[in-house]
């Protein structure tokens, strides 16, 4: 190592779901190396499935996480009912997109105010930020709890809910449980919207690397669970078409596949990917509210992943409370058709970006293969490209407050180790 | 005097992770009895729930420690202070059970009474059974709960 080498690693990163390290060489100002591992065990899900009924599949893959169940149900779901042919109705799609949203708040509103706003008030956990801001953490903490019951109320538990199946549900909530819930929606935006307010006044590393921004689109609404998929760069394809645009691939350096483009780039899923692609579809005040915040369509920094997050908590409680608010329970809660051989492909935005599903199925509806490409595997590699543009557009900083960045940078994207982790084969390349 | 409702039983663990699922089991055997007792899988923030408007909870949890398996500590006032050294098996990602604790202090949302009763595992591994030493000992444990809830309820 020469005097100008420097080498930032963490090797237990914190604040994240799962066990992963990081590590950047630079020379002076440049970065040689930049490695995001993930040493988290395989967990060979898609290996698990073969040969099971497709029924298995949504309850089997919600397993791969606990923070995010209904991602991998809804597109496992969606992916069945494509192979087989079967079409979802409004009602059970409202209530669909419903237990999504109450995910979605659970999920966004532990990672930012437990664990990403205290990277940017330099404190070491929650623990700490409680301390310092009471109000910011309870508040946090009771929406949250709002996200949890609105996913007991419609899946039977807010983890790994057990009320969802192929075709829709078990049995459809009574409204009246449902709308017990609108008082404490309405209170939890207005704490939701304060929060907002705090976190714009951070301070956001100003960084704008070039990126490329994957996201389901829609043509009326912003998307959870429906819509095709499109990138910053103008394409827009069908679910179906993501193997002919996205591929995954082995690294030596790490237990996960890493996904790019098919021309080898690397590209960002997530809030800010959402924000950017579907702006338009949030309400015009919600905009505003962005725009307050300083956050705007277009927006590249990874820092500011945290209001784009915050923004979606809110979206999701009011979109919530209209769901409820128009809630007729579906009769029947599920629909069913005849089994038949083919492939379907599955794709909704689990909380940390675009989780994608493919199930080729046997005439009796056995799985055949399967394939999840979740979201965190595919942010990887962008990942890796944030830290080099992190470290060398701060190189002049100390190792500390460099790594500590460089920590940020990779909580940007909430990662979830866990779930990345699932892939069926581990080719291990020993150089 | 405080009623059985006011007061819990919470096992918190991973029933399908060997030795981790004893809080589970703990709470299972007291709820056949009748008792207040619920399973929870560890998010901290959830057990800031569970323990609102509580005078009295016993929380029961696995570690993993050098200690022999089935070994008991009981962390009762103002020892509870020291869980945050204390190896507790947890995600890193949810709030375990020392920082919900250090959290709850914080917001002035631990119950009453907190007792943190840990048990020392061995296997953490996959499967539902938990080791001899620490069956015993949760079985042990049960019945010394069920002792002290149906003493304080009535």
């Amino acid at each position: 190592m020469t005097a100008s080498t420097r080498t930032l690693q963490v090797d237990a990163l914190a604040r994240v779901e799962g066990e992963g390290r990081f590590q950047v060489r630079l020379e002076g100002a440049r970065v040689v190396q930049a490695e995001f591992s993930i040493f988290e065990p395989p967990r060979y899900f898609e290996a698990l499935l073969e040969g099971r009924s497709f029924r298995d599949a949504p309850d089997i893959t919600s397993r791969i996480c606990g923070i995010c169940p209904i991602a991998y149900i809804m597109s496992a779901s969606q992916a069945m009912e494509a192979a087989l042919g079967w079409q979802i109705p409004e009602p059970i799609a409202s209530l669909r997109r419903l237990i999504y949203c109450g995910e979605w708040i659970q999920s966004h509103v532990l990672h930012t105010h437990m664990l990403h706003a205290p990277d940017f008030l330099g404190l070491p956990d929650s623990l700490a930020l409680a301390q310092q801001d009471r109000r910011l953490v309870e508040n946090g903490l009771a929406v949250k709890k709002l996200g949890n019951r609105l996913m007991e109320v419609i899946g039977g538990r807010s983890v790994h809910p057990v009320n969802t199946r192929v075709g829709g549900f078990y049995r459809a909530p009574e409204a009246a449980s449902l709308h017990a819930l609108l008082p404490e929606l309405e209170r939890c935006e207005a704490l939701s919207l304060a929060a907002l307010e705090t976190f714009a006044s951070f301070d956001f590393p100003d960084l704008e690397p070039d990126t490329l921004f994957v996201a389901l689109r829609h043509p009326s609404v912003y998307p959870l669970a429906e819509g095709r998929i499109a990138t910053s760069e103008g394409l827009e394809i069908e679910v179906a078409e993501f193997p002919a645009a996205f591929i995954e691939r082995q690294v030596a350096h790490s237990n996960a596949l890493q996904g790019q483009t098919r021309d080898g780039a690397a590209y960002l899923v997530g809030p800010l990917a959402r924000f950017n692609l579907n702006a338009e579809r949030l309400p015009p005040d919600l905009l505003e509210h962005a725009e307050r915040a300083g956050l705007r369509p277009g927006c590249r920094n990874p820092f500011k992943s945290l209001l784009a997050r915050q923004l979606e908590t809110i979206y999701a409680l009011r979109e919530a409370a209209r769901l409820i608010r128009d809630y007729v329970p579906p009769e029947p809660s599920f629909v069913e058709g005849p089994l038949r051989a083919g492939t379907g492909h599955g794709a909704t935005e689990a909380p940390r970006g675009l989780c994608y599903h493919r199930y080729a199925l046997a005439e009796d509806g056995s799985i055949l293969a399967a394939t999840i490409v979740p979201p965190t595997s595919q942010n990887q590699r962008q990942i890796e490209l944030d830290l080099i543009a992190t470290v060398e557009r701060f190189h002049d900083r100390d190792d500390t407050a460099l790594q500590w960045l460089c920590e940020q940078a990779i909580r940007n994207y909430d990662p979830c180790i866990s779930c990345a982790t699932h892939f069926l084969k581990l080719d291990v390349e020993r150089v | 005097m405080s009623s059985a409702s006011e007061r819990l039983v919470i096992g918190v663990g991973h029933p399908e992770r060997q030795d981790d699922g004893v809080g589970p089991y703990v709470a299972e055997r007291l709820s056949r009895l009748g008792l207040p007792a619920v399973a929870h899988e560890g998010d901290g923030t959830g057990l800031l729930d569970l323990w609102a408007e509580r005078r009295c909870c016993y929380l029961v949890d696995a570690m993993a420690g050098a200690a022999p398996a089935g070994s008991l500590v009981v962390f009762g006032g103002s020892q509870v202070g020291k869980l945050a050294a204390v190896p507790f098996v947890r995600s890193t990602h949810q709030l375990g059970v020392p920082e919900a604790v250090t959290l709850g202090r914080t917001l002035g949302r631990l119950p009453g009474h907190l007792v943190v009763i840990g048990i020392t595992g061995c296997r953490f591994g996959f499967g539902a059974a938990l080791s001899p030493a620490v069956r015993r000992s949760a079985d042990g444990l049960v019945a010394r709960l069920a002792r002290a809830l149906r003493r304080t309820s009535r």
